[in-house]
């Protein structure tokens, strides 16, 4: 016998709604061992991937939850790191900080191709 | 399940397949992680001497990735410290206020609401009763009218059966009784009846009774 009552932490994270080919996450408090779509602590809010009829990707949190749960120790999963991270809530991810630079990247090397085009052209 | 393992290493065995006794500590020793094959078979020969060749970094990247990382981390460990505080701090204020003022006053409340609550629940009633009796009055009415009503059927139903009954008692004295049954007889026996007429399909008499005699016809109650 265990001597002390084992508690998982508590981390938020995103439980997995909608049906095929439709996803929709709602964001929740669960302890860590929970399974994925177990019943949560609390709902703090939802997540759309999928663009609306406006091409908007809505993220729908209770910030004043979040900063609670914070407090009391609970952590964040990676993905919602990122997307609290581009909302403004918290500092920006250094994943996406990644993606930027390699877009950017991209970009410059696509630019500079399409010169070399133009003055292969000309 | 020993015995099972057992014979697969005597079945090595009998193979005569002997390796290195350097390579079989090794493979029960160091390399822990195989889950497919039983630990006492070893390495195939193809994967002998195979180093994984390490995943490719781009420099820059790594660089500035550690770089935000760090960053990133400590952020990160200043506003969850900041969270900690800020919780606590509500904690212990929301505690003191219930300790100094707070259950008092929320007691207070408590009671206020009773009383509303009462009230309202006072006004309700009387709305409540004053409907009812209303309903009752109404339906009382309703029953009154249709208790009527009935009452006359009932009456004009009797009245119907009565009348019946009379005529039947005002037909009985026709009825052939002990006393005068002779009388009947006789005078059954007395009058005649011919029944030698036509009739149409219907059943109805076509002739009126031709083949009749003369003395017959006057006896006849329906010619």
């Amino acid at each position: 016998m265990p001597r002390f009552k084992y508690r998982a932490f508590k981390l938020i994270r995103m439980r997995v709604q909608g049906c095929t080919n439709r996803p929709f996450y709602e964001i929740v408090v669960t302890p860590k061992d929970n399974p994925r779509q177990g019943r949560p602590t609390e709902v703090l809010g939802f997540y759309e991937p999928l663009p609306n009829l406006n091409n908007e990707k809505i993220l729908a949190v209770n910030l004043k939850r979040v900063r609670y749960w914070m407090g009391e120790g609970a952590l964040l999963s990676q993905p919602l790191e990122r997307l609290l991270g581009l909302s403004g809530f918290l500092p920006v991810h250094p994943i996406d900080y990644l993606d930027a630079f390699r877009n950017r990247k991209k970009l410059e090397n696509v630019t500079e191709k399409g010169e070399d085009n133009v003055q292969s052209a000309s | 399940m020993a015995s099972a393992c057992v014979r697969t290493c005597n079945s090595l065995k009998s193979l005569n397949i002997v390796y290195p006794l350097s390579l079989r500590v090794c493979n029960s020793s160091v390399i822990s992680v195989r889950w497919r094959k039983p630990r006492w078979i070893p390495k195939t020969q193809s994967k002998l001497f195979y180093v994984r060749k390490p995943t490719p970094r781009d420099e820059e990247e790594n660089k500035m990735l550690m770089q935000k990382y760090a960053n990133y981390r400590t952020q990160m460990k200043a506003i969850r410290s900041y969270f900690t505080k800020f919780v606590q701090e509500e904690k212990q204020a929301r505690k003191e206020y219930d300790k100094s003022v707070g259950i008092e006053q929320e007691l207070a409340e408590v009671r206020l609401s009773i009383e509303v609550n009462a009230q309202w629940n006072q006004e309700s009633a009387n709305i409540r009763e004053a409907r009812e009796l209303a309903e009752a009055q109404k339906s009382a009415k309703i029953k009154a009218i249709k208790d009527q009503k009935q009452k006359e059927k009932d009456e004009e139903q009797i009245a119907e059966l009565q009348s019946r009954i009379d005529n039947n008692i005002k037909f009985s004295e026709k009825f052939i009784t002990q006393e005068n049954m002779d009388e009947e007889i006789e005078k059954v026996l007395d009058s005649r009846k011919d029944f030698n007429f036509p009739i149409n399909r219907k059943g109805q008499r076509l002739t009126r009774g031709k083949t009749k005699l003369k003395e017959d016809i006057s006896s006849e109650p329906d010619a």
